[in-house]
């Protein structure tokens, strides 16, 4: 910013071409360097996706939950928005091991709020997530786009939510693409609310 | 050699440029930021998912993206985000607008990602912010603003080096996507085994019902993996031959369209800043060809 300023000199003033090439040299440098070395420096940054090897095993993340029938749902991650679903789950995945047992209940309680939340206003609105309140279906979509969990009423109960669960998912890749319901699923974080006194 | 060198970053940077093509970038950049904030119009909230969620985030990250205060002035800071973009959109005192907007995105861009990593690349932000923040420091409201103002004494050139830098940093993009398969995994990654390794672990992760995805079906056709290997790889590398060249232009321009639709429909992964390929356009010589 500031070797910017130096190059927004008025017209006509002495050097200014000079300060307008330091500024242009200064940000070819950082932008290359960063990419050439492949090292994070955001604003300058790496542009690098999907440049690993794919991997033989993957990792994702579930939500269900109950209503006081005891019938499971599975909960669209667009309750989490405006966070993207694959940066919760990515902190998931890298944290959870770390986290007590009152971490847990306040991060599931936490999310069996939102996720009760986004059921009533489903079912009235239609919306999940708060992200489509303005530009609805022209809103921009995230950089990975998951498919929609609830589409129409019957994805989600008439009552509320009262259990949530969420899983850690871990699959052979190839053994999936052959069976698609070969996962190993890990509960990870739980709250109950029908265990409330 | 060095005076060869000196012509062509002279010509490069400086050649007379058109006042009408960089405030057509100034309305790109800053509708597609627009664009982006409205469709996260709540992003604030962020901050009030759990301490849990947020304790990995060091004070030095937080310091670093000037993220120190609470909801309720992000939500006012977020407000004003929006109302500089707009400003920049209609050009309302267009420099400062670019500039505020430049800082302001530069603040609220990592809310999407920093409980994982400071690096909120490839959400669509990084080019507006750094974008926004050139066309601060350059003659980007002299065409296409609201409130017309007595221009000052500017040479052709003033219009040229922004917009031509701008346009570097989307180069970048693709150049640095291909270099970074090269330099993480080399030759390997071209491989069709590869690619369908990533289709199928990405339709896998994303989609309801993975097995019916186009993503699964390309992958069980070895050669249209190896296709979008070696395709996708030399599109990437050759993207910046659009600096250089008009004819270039004309086809790399449409490929890029066509690299993302596919890359949508097959790998999941949406590119967010397609509207700034309109910053290719030379809309001055469009609008000469029109009156003629």
């Amino acid at each position: 910013v500031a070797v910017g300023l130096l190059a927004a000199r008025p017209p006509k003033s002495p050097d200014r071409r000079r300060a307008i090439d330091r500024f242009l040299a200064y940000t070819l440098a950082v932008t290359c360097g960063v990419g050439l070395v492949q090292r994070e420096s955001w604003p300058f940054t790496t542009w690098a996706l999907v440049h690993g090897l794919a991997p033989k095993t993957a990792r994702s993340w579930s939500i269900e939950a109950t209503d006081a029938s005891g019938r499971a749902y599975a909960v669209d991650p667009g309750i989490l928005q405006p966070l993207a679903p694959e940066e919760f789950g990515a902190w998931l995945l890298a944290h959870e091991a770390g986290l007590d047992e009152r971490g847990r209940q306040a991060v599931a309680a936490f999310l069996l709020d939102r996720a009760e939340a986004a059921r009533r206003r489903f079912l009235t609105g239609g919306r999940v997530g708060p992200n489509e309140w303005l530009l609805g279906g022209l809103g921009a979509p995230y950089h990975f786009t998951g498919e929609r969990r609830w589409r129409e009423a019957g994805d989600v109960p008439a009552t509320a939510f009262v259990r949530l669960l969420v899983f850690a998912v871990e699959w052979d890749v190839e053994e999936r693409a052959r069976h698609d319901d070969r996962l190993r699923r890990r509960l990870v974080l739980e709250v109950d609310r029908r265990a409330a006194p | 050699v060095s005076a060869v060198l000196a012509e062509r970053w002279r010509t490069f940077w400086h050649a007379p440029g058109s006042a009408l093509n960089l405030a057509v970038a100034r309305v790109v950049l800053a509708a597609t930021a627009l664009w982006l904030v409205l469709s996260r119009w709540d992003l604030p909230s962020v901050l009030e998912f759990p301490a849990e969620v947020w304790s990995q985030v060091t004070a030095e990250r937080r310091a670093r993206f000037m993220m120190v205060f609470g909801p309720g002035v992000e939500r006012v800071l977020y407000a004003l985000l929006h109302v500089s973009l707009t400003g920049a959109l209609l050009g309302l005192f267009p420099r400062l607008s670019c500039f505020a907007s430049g800082v302001l995105l530069y603040h609220f861009a990592p809310f999407e990602t920093l409980i994982r990593t400071p690096n909120p690349y490839l959400r669509g932000l990084t080019i507006p912010t750094l974008g926004l923040l050139i066309l601060s420091f350059a003659p980007c409201g002299d065409r296409l603003r609201l409130v017309p103002s007595a221009r000052a004494d500017r040479e052709p050139a003033d219009y040229t080096w922004p917009l031509r830098l701008v346009q570097v940093l989307l180069c970048q993009i693709y150049l640095f996507a291909g270099y970074a398969k090269l330099f993480e995994s080399g030759l390997a990654w071209l491989t069709a085994d590869n690619i369908r390794g990533w289709l199928l672990t990405l339709n896998q992760g994303l989609a309801v019902d993975p097995p019916s995805s186009w993503g699964a079906a390309v992958a069980e056709v070895p050669a249209a993996c190896a296709a979008i290997a070696w395709g996708g790889i030399v599109f990437e590398l050759a993207f910046p031959l659009v600096l250089f060249s008009r004819a270039a232009r004309r086809v790399i321009l449409p490929v890029a369209v066509l690299f993302h639709v596919a890359n949508a429909v097959l790998f999941r992964i949406v590119f967010q800043n397609l509207p700034l390929l309109l910053l290719f356009v030379d809309w001055d010589g469009l609008r000469a060809r029109r009156r003629r």
